[in-house]
């Protein structure tokens, strides 16, 4: 008897890209594209929070820089994101001086990645906490 | 200083879109179904950023809203395609009919429109697109 493969379910994680250059925030999504994850993009933090706010859109990860344009940061954004979104992996991306400003609570670790920065630690960074994440939902 | 990380390309066969929306909703669901059907999008949320792209890559169609904000500067892509990425097809989408010559656009689609219109017209014309014929587009 032939066994027959059980069907399994491919789990895409989706990454929220919030940046207000094109360039940049184009390479960083398509970069994240090509190693498997699905992308939204936003310009700012208004374009952000209405993504947010759609709760039938899956996100698993924001990714945004720190000095945005409008009257909200990066920070400010992050709060509001896990207000509407409780447990959401959160990474920031700002200038070094940006880091000190850094709340200890608002990400999970290493709160603040540094300006200009390596698309592919961004996604180790996404791997860890994503890595993370999984090990809590079997703890619990 | 800030690096800008080349845009990763593609295989050559892949269809690129890019799309011209400042509704990010809009924007989100269009490149969603563009990309589900295999086509590689780059999204922009104005005319400025849509040129930036169109200066630092070539693509093979471009959608774009044609009043993004509170001007049509819709047109003003359209314009940029035109003079600088002549061949390149030009869909503009609009909430009311076209108010522009005809033959600044190559296709038009009314606001709210299905994604799936878009993906079928790019299908549809892929040929011409692929082979760089825009002329021969109906």
């Amino acid at each position: 008897v032939n066994p027959v493969a059980a069907p399994t379910t491919v789990v895409i994680e989706t990454v929220l890209v919030v940046e207000p250059e094109v360039l940049i925030r184009s390479s960083i999504a398509e970069y994240l594209r090509q190693c498997g994850y699905r992308v939204l993009e936003a310009a700012n933090c208004d374009e952000a929070l209405i993504l947010l706010q759609k709760q039938d859109l899956q996100i698993d990860v924001l990714l945004s820089g720190v000095s945005m344009p409008g009257s909200m940061t990066g920070f400010d954004l992050a709060k509001r994101a896990r207000e509407l979104r409780p447990g959401l992996d959160v990474i920031l991306a700002g200038t070094v001086e940006r880091a000190a400003e850094a709340a200890s609570d608002l990400c999970d670790e290493n709160p603040l990645l540094t300006k200009p920065y390596d698309p592919q630690i961004v996604v180790d960074r996404i791997k860890q906490l994503l890595a993370a994440r999984a090990r809590r939902s079997e703890q619990d | 200083m800030i690096n800008v990380t080349p845009i990763p390309q593609t295989a050559p066969e892949t269809v690129k879109v890019l799309i011209a929306e400042n509704e990010v909703l809009v924007r989100f669901m269009l490149a969603d179904v563009l990309r589900n059907a295999g086509f590689q999008v780059f999204e922009a949320t104005h005319a400025e950023e849509a040129i930036a792209i169109l200066k630092t890559m070539q693509v093979d169609v471009v959608v774009a809203d044609l009043q993004m904000g509170a001007v049509k500067d819709g047109l003003v892509v359209v314009n940029f395609v035109r003079e600088h990425c002549p061949g390149t097809p030009m869909l503009l989408t609009y909430v009311l009919a076209p108010p522009v010559d005809r033959c600044s656009f190559d296709a038009f689609f009314i606001k709210p429109y299905r994604p799936e219109e878009i993906v079928a017209w790019i299908k549809r014309h892929s040929t011409a697109i692929a082979s760089g014929t825009k002329d021969v587009l109906p």
